[in-house]
């Protein structure tokens, strides 16, 4: 899951070095701590969070057959 | 994208070529030959093939090359690629099997509106300013479903309009995309009985039909 993520994110930042994800694991969910450089953190959001949202959506789809949820936070 | 190589043959400067485009088939790439090999005398005087390879279609090619890592990395397996395009729309048609259909679909097509969104941002990337020829469309599909959902609603669209021809009453439809609701005013836009626009926020806007005046 990590690396899926990791890979859509590539996908859209300019400093692919400075991509950095968190796994939080907790009982129901697991919380991916998503934390790009200042200047990617516009290009990951996207226009009213058109491309977060996308990628929420694609990660929750490879989720699928687990019972976990997943969750994709950007931290600043 | 175009690049040149040279080599001692050919056929060497063509595999040359295709590893350093990322590919292993032939067929993705056109060649050009601008010289080719020849010995000289004894070894000397020769001279080395040289040849020009690009993309034929490189919105295509990176497409799917994304999408195809994409999917296998979401622990699908089995899937093709069928695509084609008219110059400026490129479509790209995932066929799967069927376990994997309704996942990759998502809520009303969600999920493959996320990777055609996701797929598009990458191939704008990838694709350097020079090289892009203008403005183009790139669409990806499952299955051909959103090209059925399509179908489904320009065939409602007409019978509605029919509808409203005769009763004179406004229409609602339900809330569409933007590409959705683009096909559906253009085919409806020859009707001289009746116009069509557009209202409310996304994602919420709706199409009304209406009687001209």
């Amino acid at each position: 899951m990590k690396n899926l993520l990791r890979y859509i994110i590539e996908a859209v930042v300019d400093e692919k070095e400075d991509i950095n994800i968190n796994e939080v694991d907790g009982e129901k969910t697991t919380i991916f701590e998503v934390k790009v450089s200042d200047s990617d953190v516009g290009k990951l959001i996207g226009k009213k969070g058109r491309t977060i949202n996308a990628i929420r959506t694609i990660t929750k789809a490879a989720q699928n057959k687990q019972d976990k949820k997943v969750m994709v936070e950007v931290l600043q | 994208m175009k690049i040149t190589i040279e080599a001692k043959s050919v056929d060497e400067a063509k595999k040359i070529a295709l590893a350093e485009l990322g590919t292993d088939n032939y067929h993705d790439i056109s060649f050009e030959i601008l010289s080719e090999e020849s010995k000289g005398l004894f070894g000397f005087g020769g001279k080395k093939a040289k040849i020009t390879a690009e993309f034929k279609k490189p919105y295509i090619f990176f497409a799917k090359e994304f999408i195809s890592e994409l999917l296998k990395k979401m622990g699908i397996s089995g899937y093709s690629f069928e695509s084609y395009d008219n110059g400026k729309d490129f479509n790209i048609n995932i066929k799967l099997p069927l376990e994997f259909k309704s996942i990759i679909i998502g809520k009303f097509g969600q999920t493959v509106s996320a990777i055609e969104y996701i797929t598009r941002i990458h191939v704008n990337r990838k694709i350097s300013e020079e090289d892009k020829n203008g403005k183009y469309n790139l669409y990806v599909d499952v299955e051909n479903y959103k090209h059925e959902k399509l179908q489904k609603l320009e065939k409602m669209a007409e019978s509605l309009a029919e509808k409203v021809a005769i009763s004179g009453k406004s229409v609602e439809m339900k809330p569409m995309s933007a590409r959705e609701r683009k096909i559906i005013h253009m085919n409806l836009k020859n009707n001289p009985e009746i116009s069509t626009f557009s209202r409310g926020q996304e994602p919420y806007r709706k199409i009304i039909i209406s009687k001209k005046k």
